[in-house]
């Protein structure tokens, strides 16, 4: 296994002590942390900040936080792409950012994209997954590349520390479990949580193909591991004909034959071919 | 002694694109083989295991191992069929499995690795784009030495969907970037890709055909 | 916010037990080219830096350096951080450059007139062409990051041959500041790195 998958691995496995030792860094500089459960519960709590505050929030605070993160369905279908985005709001005195990795040993927010302008925000929201933990600053090393691109990268390790006249005033940290403990509890799924949205399996879906990740997780057995969920469906009689027919060739020829046209509309390809490749060999008198 | 290879077809290949398997075969006489093409063969199990059937994709896995008994290199036109006998038949237990999966060639990696031939005498005039598989350079090495061929860029592949899962069609986005590039023809290595992207572009009536890297090898 | 009820699932999820210490961590396999010659990195860096925008101007003594800041001034007005390795290359002293702020508001005025922004880095490296940033009292933010044109002046021993480099050196030094930036390429600001 490469590094980055092995380290993946470790922190996984033994989560709750890397996000304790961040947590307890964190807060030594003056930063917060926060626990939430859900997307929905981070937009509540930025709501709730931001009302203390008396900041106007735009009506559609919860689509531009998509933005932060965007689904991998947009990915697919080509949509932009905007890594690390941050959003700014509240005329510059909220920004809010997702964390490319969190570094348990430094108590360090590791942030992609370019520093805020002058003085920055006065306050600093930071939103990342519980699990985009590593455990040392020299890990940063090997993860940052799988991410970073050409672009700028911060670490922010608290708010605004006593001398110092910018920075932000306050810094939150919020965790979010997102229904990851689940997958955390079942060892099979657990690896699928060292993805760090690095984007290499993008370009090639996972339809098969051998797509190379870089923190090991495969990739290919993702749908049979959902799939076996539902063993109903896969254990019904059209799995075995399949099987039957499979290990029949004759019978497969003539499935084929009969078949080939029902493809195409499923799949929306051109017009088959009229002969297989079996019978023009065979015609040819090929061995 | 004659060098010896037995054509691992699979059934998207044998039933969709033909013209791909017979220009393999074409390739590997070219480059000095004796080509086989056992008719036993049907699939390797590999739509089934995406399904979640494990049982049966065994069961497939099982009777290839019975089909390519004793026949040396087994090359095949598929990346992703290549890599379901090389990951999964091992799962399997056995030592047929796991010698079959020890044998089981991916067509360009098997030219580049095997033949160890990157220059197969091919000649196709046209500009392309390839889609690449990850973890694969020889496709583009193989390219490389194509003459008349054209090789322009296009970096970003996505959106080319995914064909038993069939959750996102191939993007239109990905059509236009295609187009835009100015290639003839797309080059790939993974047929069900191919197939997508052939039924992409006719219902966008696009002039853009996808051919195999096999197809463009055998051309002269 | 400690969360007991979140933890105590975590836990339980991965089989773990309060206080449980880990296994030790895989180390990670830095890249560090220390084999390197000075002139190699200077190359390294100057490729990877000018290739994404940045202006780089490698002079041999402080006096070039200061006159080369008073023709990227051309007569307006600078703000400079109050670092002793500015000062002691003499750029604090030059006509139009203002520094030592004794509180916020004096450096958000000077601000507003200046377009210029001096101030020095952690370090470089070369590989990615990256000038690495930190916050204190003395280079605060509005300083390096708020004007039309920055101009960082470092000496060449600051630079790394890469991140891998820095990271093996000094891992804790970055717990020790607030904020430390990687700035790679211009990100479309005009910046210069005079490099003494």
């Amino acid at each position: 296994m490469s590094t980055p998958a092995t380290v993946r691995h470790h922190v996984l496995t033994n989560l709750d002590h890397y996000l304790t030792e961040l947590e307890e860094q964190l807060t030594a500089k003056g930063g917060k942390v926060v626990y939430l459960r859900s997307v929905e519960e981070v937009a509540d709590s930025i709501e709730l900040l931001a009302r203390e505050k008396g900041w106007p929030l735009p009506a559609d605070l919860r689509q531009q936080m998509e933005r932060l993160e965007p689904g991998v369905a947009e990915y697919l279908l080509g949509g932009p792409r905007e890594a690390g985005g941050s959003l700014l709001l509240a005329a510059g005195e909220l920004r809010i950012a997702s964390a490319a990795y969190l570094i348990a040993e430094a108590g360090a927010v590791c942030l992609i994209g370019p520093p805020a302008d002058g003085a920055g925000p006065r306050m600093q929201i930071v939103v990342a997954g519980i699990d985009r933990v590593l455990p040392r600053m020299r890990d940063v090393a090997v993860f940052l590349p799988l991410l970073a691109g050409e672009g700028s990268v911060q670490f922010l390790t608290g708010p605004r520390r006593a001398g110092e006249w910018d920075g932000p005033e306050e810094l939150y940290v919020y965790l979010v479990d997102g229904g990851r403990i689940p997958l955390l509890a079942d060892p099979a799924k657990r690896d699928v949580l060292r993805c760090v949205r690095c984007g290499a399996c993008l370009s090639s879906p996972p339809d098969g193909s051998p797509v190379v990740c870089p923190v090991g997780i495969d990739l290919e057995n993702i749908p049979g591991l959902l799939r076996r969920e539902l063993p109903p469906e896969t254990s019904g009689w059209k799995y075995r004909l399949w099987g039957f027919v499979m290990r029949r060739p004759r019978l497969y020829e003539f499935a084929g034959r009969m078949l080939r046209s029902f493809w195409r509309e499923e799949w929306g390809v051109p017009e088959p071919p009229a002969k297989s490749f079996r019978q023009t060999w065979r015609e040819e008198g090929r061995k | 002694m004659t060098k010896r290879v037995s054509l691992f077809v699979t059934c998207v290949v044998d039933q969709l694109m033909p013209r791909a398997a017979l220009a393999m075969a074409d390739v590997l006489t070219r480059v000095g083989y004796d080509v086989e093409f056992r008719p036993a063969q049907t699939c390797c199990g590999r739509s089934v295991y995406e399904m979640g059937c494990r049982e049966q994709a065994q069961a497939a896995g099982a009777y290839c191992v019975d089909v390519f008994a004793g026949a040396g290199y087994v090359v095949t036109p598929s990346t992703a069929c290549a890599a379901t006998l090389r990951k999964r038949l091992p799962e399997q237990g056995g030592p047929a499995a796991a010698e079959l999966a020890g044998r089981v060639w991916e067509f360009s990696r098997f030219l580049v690795e095997i033949a160890r031939v990157e220059d197969v005498g091919a000649r196709f005039e046209h500009p392309v784009v390839f889609q690449d598989a990850e973890g694969l350079n020889g496709g583009r090495r193989l390219l490389a030495q194509v003459k008349g061929l054209r090789l322009l860029p296009l970096p970003d592949w996505a959106g080319s969907g995914s064909f038993w899962g069939r959750s996102e069609p191939v993007s239109p986005a990905l059509v236009d970037r295609i187009a835009e590039s100015g290639a003839s023809h797309v080059v790939g290595m993974e047929p069900e890709r191919l197939l997508l992207l052939r039924g992409a572009f006719a219902k966008r009536d696009r002039g853009i055909e996808a051919l195999h890297l096999a197809e463009v090898l055998a051309s002269r | 916010m400690p969360d007991d009820a979140l933890f105590e699932t975590l836990r339980a999820a991965l089989g773990r037990k309060r206080f449980q210490k880990p296994s030790t961590p895989p180390e990670p396999e830095l890249a560090i080219r220390n084999y390197w010659t000075g002139e190699e990195r200077l190359q390294q860096f100057r490729r990877a830096f000018t290739g994404r925008g940045g202006h780089l101007h490698v002079v041999s003594s402080a006096e070039e350096a200061r006159s080369l800041i008073g023709d990227l001034q051309a007569g307006q007005e600078a703000i400079a951080a109050s670092l002793p390795w500015l000062a002691e290359c003499g750029i604090l002293d030059l006509a139009g450059v203002q520094s030592g702020f004794t509180d916020a508001e004096l450096l958000r005025n000077a601000g507003r007139t200046a377009r210029i922004g001096i101030i020095s880095c952690h370090c470089l490296l070369a590989e990615s062409g990256t000038v690495v940033l930190r916050s204190s009292p003395e280079q605060p933010g509005s300083i390096g990051f708020g004007l039309p044109v920055t101009v960082i002046v470092a000496p060449r021993r600051k630079l790394l041959g890469n991140l891998d480099e820095l990271l093996q050196m000094n891992p804790r030094s970055f717990a020790s500041f607030r904020e430390t930036v990687l700035l790679n390429g211009s990100e479309g600001r005009d910046i210069h790195l005079i490099l003494i």
